[in-house]
């Protein structure tokens, strides 16, 4: 039992050490001379606690093997690292038959759990993290798919006030070019059409460049970079 | 096998809770919770119904702390809960908090000691009527269908079960699990037997 990497220390149902391997030698810096033949709770007064001594008591009367848990106990036999933190343990109480009927030692089996203990509480601070992550992705989605609708009902409103009024201008524009072709313009008649003409290409200019900014701002909110043109020929050249 | 009248269940069921009281005040003393267990109902079922009578058929695992026993009287005791009640039950336990109820490596050691604690609870208060030593194999964590665990038992589909349902309250949670104690031919006798004799019958 030198050899095993797990620290081993049997007790007879005095609570007296009868061996100590070389594991928990080199855990707890006690030699195997110096605690065989001793109390265990001498050397570790911590095991005379209830929840403890009851329980050691019951497997040196024969009862089942017992588990103490690295979580609720941290250890039942406290050993530190080089560097002062203190070994996590799982530890398992077993009978062990002497050669007296009626009479068990009872067998420590201290398994040191400390990188596993680490590992999980990584893992989980890490899967909070992605969960947190995750949760946040999700709202940022639901919150651009929403503005995404807004901006296609926007779009919707505005195109249909943008294109009635552009139709009614090409129609004014088609009379003018027929009543010239067939020579029979009312000059007065032909100037108010051109002016009307001309203030719903304005106003048409106007609502474009206002969808045009709402779109550049929507992009720019979402990161993303893009140019827009904006055709001279509406720019504001003729004048009348 | 010799029937069970409803006295025989009663002295069992009484046996069990003896044991549960034991294990509440043990998981106690321990934690920094305040655990109350109630066994409300007991009932014997063949090995084969296990899985539908413990209402966990079909679920893709159950997380399971069972410990084997041997001599005079063999069989295996078993407690079996939810995987996710397993977890809450322990994080309740061991004061936790907020965190997502997850059966990991830490808390799966958590549930053995919870589950031995409570095994020999009520293995001590059975053990305590028979009068004669027990060999127990150390308790082992298993999560598996109802179905694999009771397929890969050793027992024969005809083996006995007490299967007594058990609600663990812990703070402002209630975690039901069931306790299973698979009886090799001719155990539930001896016990029957023993407890007939505790009792004067």
């Amino acid at each position: 039992m030198d050899l095993l990497p797990v620290g081993i220390c049997i007790v007879d149902d005095s609570l007296t050490v009868r061996y100590w391997n070389a594991c928990l030698e080199e855990w707890t810096g006690t030699p195997a001379a110096e605690i065989v033949g001793q109390k265990v709770t001498e050397h570790f007064p911590g095991l005379k606690k209830a929840g403890f001594i009851d329980r050691i008591g019951q497997v040196l009367q024969g009862g089942a093997p017992t588990v103490f848990s690295s979580q609720i106990h941290t250890c039942l036999i406290p050993s530190h690292f080089p560097d002062g933190t203190i070994r996590v343990q799982r530890t398992t109480l077993i009978p062990l038959e002497t050669g007296e009927k009626g009479r068990f030692d009872a067998m420590f089996v201290c398994e040191d759990v400390s990188a596993l203990t680490q590992q999980v509480k990584s893992y989980r601070a890490m899967r909070n993290q992605t969960l947190h992550e995750l949760e946040e992705r999700r709202k940022a989605e639901l919150a651009l798919i929403a503005a995404n609708e807004d901006l296609r009902v926007y779009f919707a409103e505005h195109t249909s006030r943008l294109t009635e009024p552009l139709n009614g201008t090409a129609a004014d524009l088609e009379a003018i070019l027929q009543e010239m072709e067939a020579e029979a313009r009312d000059s007065d008649a032909v100037r108010e059409k051109l002016r009307d003409a001309i203030g719903t290409i304005r106003t048409m200019e106007k609502r474009l460049t206002e969808l045009i900014e709402v779109a550049r701002k929507e992009q720019q909110d979402v990161g993303q970079e893009q140019s827009y043109f904006m055709p001279r020929t509406i720019q504001g050249s003729y004048r009348p | 096998m010799k029937g069970l009248s409803t006295e025989d269940l009663d002295a069992v069921k009484e046996l069990v809770n003896i044991g549960v009281g034991r294990a509440a005040a043990m998981l106690n003393e321990i934690t920094c919770s305040h655990i109350t267990l109630h066994v409300p109902t007991l009932q014997v079922i063949r090995l084969d119904e296990l899985d539908s009578a413990g209402g966990l058929s079909g679920r893709t695992g159950a997380a399971t702390v069972k410990i084997d026993f041997r001599g005079f009287f063999t069989g295996t005791t078993a407690l079996i809960f939810p995987p996710e009640s397993a977890a809450a039950l322990v994080m309740a336990i061991t004061g936790e908090g907020e965190d997502l109820p997850e059966l990991d490596a830490i808390r799966i050691e958590t549930l053995m000691e919870v589950g031995n604690i409570f095994i020999n609870g009520v293995m001590g208060s059975i053990g305590n009527v028979l009068g004669q030593q027990i060999t127990y194999l150390p308790p082992v964590y298993v999560e598996d269908t109802m179905a694999n665990i009771v397929r890969t038992a050793r027992f024969d589909p005809d083996e006995r079960v007490l299967l007594a349902n058990t609600r663990f309250y812990v703070e402002d949670i209630n975690v039901e699990g069931i306790i299973a104690m698979i009886l090799e031919i001719g155990s539930l006798d001896t016990l029957l037997e023993k407890i007939a004799v505790v009792r004067g019958v």
